[in-house]
């Protein structure tokens, strides 16, 4: 089973119990509060076992699911486009499709690092300071691009965010160090 | 209801709107040149920053952007061959050979002016709509909008890509979203779990923006594809405004199926592009160079795309119903302005309403005279790695995100859904009927408690109420009947006949 399809899987049963669970929930509220909740809750529970059905009778099939929402940029669904026999499998080909779900799901897998990490510094050292750490590190390391392209970018995106924050009126998070460097 | 009009046309012309809608109409340009991203992403990066605007600027800024996304996705198209939206995949077909016989001038000067001729087709439209629908919509009750309301969750649920399962669950997980919190009607708390941050629910904002930018940025890094041979541009942009005014009935034609489209909620802009260029080839003489670079190959779905706009804001602005993700942001956006989508827009807010169909015309008219001034500038940002813009784009997402309520809860928030989202496309779940649910579900729960409060059960046995109850079991029921009807006739049809 590929990565999609075990994703798939796993997702719709995750969210089988979270309107099981919600359904339950919204049986304890007052009565004008129930009614829509409890029907939202209860009917997608029931497409939710519908679903599992149909995709399980899909995967028996065919032998995975293909996405059916692949927007052209989807990371995994673009990887199973093409029809895979389930029949007659070559080796090869089903372990390049795994090597490449693989190196792809690495790759999303950066990106999300990157995504906690500038949230982290953004915790720790506020917007400014943190944007300037998260654009530094990521246009060398991570972009390769050259000291002045960085520095270009960095100077430039931080000089939005303030002009945005003044013509707009906008706000800042708190972060950690602010009464030890009150930069945002 | 014309001088009302001219009205609104005297406040959108003030300098200071002006200039919002310059800056919608440059984000909307930004956002269209890069492949992956489309007018939903871009309508939930300027969401948050409407907040505390007044109606007409906030108006400005959200509908330029939205009026010009289809006017620059074409630079992607013609000189890369990658569409840079969902609406100009039929614009590859002829575009991106022309640009490789060195035709890309003309075809992007072709595209730019049946974009503004399309757009400003929409906008007139729209102006012409609300002038006679007017007493129609007023005429509509909370009975009325609140079987409309759950009509358009059913037509999105039905049209949109993937399973009718899927998103029919996907918009019923929008509305336990929408949930969360204060309950409109009564005085109770809905699933909180005793979470301070979650009882004024979850701002429309980060829904946007966690279930559609973060994926897309996510993905666009992670896919690592190479671009394609890139095509220069050349001079002939003239050539391609000519070339216009010589099919000038092909652009009418599309202009107006466009809008026709655009109106029925869930048929995307994929959709109105692909139609548009199958009426452009079936209207005209000698097809023999479709597909190989002719010009009218190019005209037909620009046309048709831009168009597409004044038709989608017809049942938004008129029902609240919204058609696809940009149009579901916007009513947000028009909630966060305190206008509220409905007869009011047309009453009340009638001004306002007016300056939507204004700004549509003016936007696209700004648009597609920046998109030919700076061509040669603007296709710079297409031929731009996207995953070298992308680290730009997450400051501003996360910047954006934050103003939503202005707490840390909101940039958590917008993580975990950004986690949902990213999952939610790449297993294949449609996100779309997820976002109008989340937009639906208050005033569908509202317009019911009102409409119990004063009619009861009767509500069921109004004629309005009725028509669009049997359509909306038609849409959910009506495919999978077919499909069940035609299975049994080819099996009657295989069974060996008897003497």
């Amino acid at each position: 089973m590929s990565f999609q399809t075990s994703l798939r899987f796993g997702f719709n049963f995750f969210l089988l119990v979270v309107f099981i669970y919600a359904a339950w929930h919204a049986t304890g509220f007052t009565d004008l509060a129930r009614y829509m909740p409890l029907f939202a809750a209860t009917s997608a529970a029931v497409f939710m076992v519908l679903l599992l059905i149909k995709d399980y009778v899909k995967w028996r099939r065919v032998g995975y699911i293909a996405a059916d929402e692949t927007m052209g940029t989807a990371t995994l669904g673009h990887v199973e486009d093409d029809q895979t026999d389930r029949s007659a499998p070559e080796d090869g080909a089903v372990a390049e499709d795994r090597s490449t779900d693989r190196a792809i799901l690495a790759r999303a897998g950066i990106i999300w690092a990157w995504i906690l990490g500038y949230i982290l510094a953004i915790y720790v050292a506020g917007i400014p300071a943190g944007t300037v750490i998260f654009l530094v590190l990521y246009l060398k390391f991570q972009s390769r691009l050259g000291w002045g392209a960085v520095a270009i970018g960095t100077v430039g995106i931080l000089a939005l965010t303030e002009a945005l924050k003044g013509a707009l009126n906008l706000e800042y998070p708190p972060y950690l160090l602010q009464y030890v460097l009150p930069l945002g | 209801m014309l001088e009302t009009g001219l009205e609104a046309l005297t406040l959108i012309l003030q300098p200071e709107r002006l200039l919002f809608m310059a800056a919608g109409v440059c984000v909307g340009l930004v956002v269209g040149v890069m492949p992956g991203l489309g007018g939903t992403v871009g309508m939930s990066i300027l969401l948050p920053f409407v907040y505390g605007m007044d109606p007409f600027s906030g108006v400005a800024l959200l509908i330029g952007m939205a009026a010009v996304v289809h006017t620059s996705d074409t630079f992607p198209s013609v000189l890369l061959g990658v569409p840079g939206s969902s609406g100009s995949q039929a614009t590859v077909m002829d575009g991106y050979p022309l640009a490789q016989q060195g035709q890309a001038g003309r075809a992007l000067g072709a595209a730019f002016t049946a974009s503004l001729i399309g757009g400003i087709f929409g906008a007139i439209v729209l102006f012409g709509v609300i002038a006679v629908a007017r007493p129609l919509i007023l005429a509509l009750g909370n009975p009325e909008l609140f079987m409309l309301a759950l009509f358009g969750l059913s037509i999105v649920a039905v049209l949109s890509q993937g399973s009718l399962i899927a998103g029919l669950t996907a918009g019923l997980g929008g509305m336990l979203f929408a949930y969360i919190g204060a309950a409109p009607a009564a005085a109770e708390i809905r699933y909180t779990f005793d979470i301070i941050y979650l009882y004024n629910g979850i701002p429309l904002a980060l829904i946007a923006l966690g279930l559609f930018a973060i994926p897309e940025m996510v993905d666009l890094v992670a896919a690592d594809r190479a671009i394609a041979r890139e095509s220069k541009i050349t001079a002939g942009r003239l050539d391609g405004v000519r070339d216009v005014f010589r099919n000038k009935w092909l652009v009418l034609r599309n202009s107006a199926l466009g809008t026709a489209v655009g109106c029925i909620p869930g048929l995307g802009g994929s959709v109105v592009d692909w139609f548009a260029y199958a009426l452009t080839r079936r209207t005209v003489r000698d097809t023999s160079q479709f597909g190989k670079g002719d010009i009218r190959g190019v005209i037909g779905p620009e046309a048709a795309n831009n168009a597409k706009e004044g038709g989608t804001l017809m049942p938004a602005l008129l029902f609240g119903i919204p058609g696809s993700g940009t149009t579901a942001v916007l009513l947000g956006g028009l909630i966060l302005l305190g206008l509220q989508a409905g007869p009011s827009m047309l009453e009340d807010d009638l001004d306002v309403t007016l300056s939507v169909a204004w700004t549509l015309a003016l936007a696209n008219v700004l648009g597609a005279t920046l998109c030919v001034v700076l061509s040669r500038q603007v296709s710079k940002l297409a031929l731009v790695p996207a995953k070298r813009l992308v680290p730009f784009l997450l400051v501003v997402v996360v910047l954006a995100a934050y103003q939503a309520s202005r707490h840390w809860g909101d940039i958590f928030m917008l993580l975990l859904l950004g986690v949902l989202g990213w999952v939610m496309k790449n297993v294949g779940w449609p996100r779309i009927p997820f976002l109008i649910g989340f937009v639906l579900a208050v005033p569908v729960e509202r317009y019911l408690h009102l409409s119990m409060s004063l009619h009861g059960y009767g509500l069921f046995t109004r004629p309005i109420v009725v028509i669009v109850a049997v359509l909306i079991l038609l849409l959910i029921f009506g495919r999978p009947l077919a499909s069940l009807w035609r299975a049994r006739q080819e099996q009657k049809s295989m069974q060996p006949s008897s003497r």
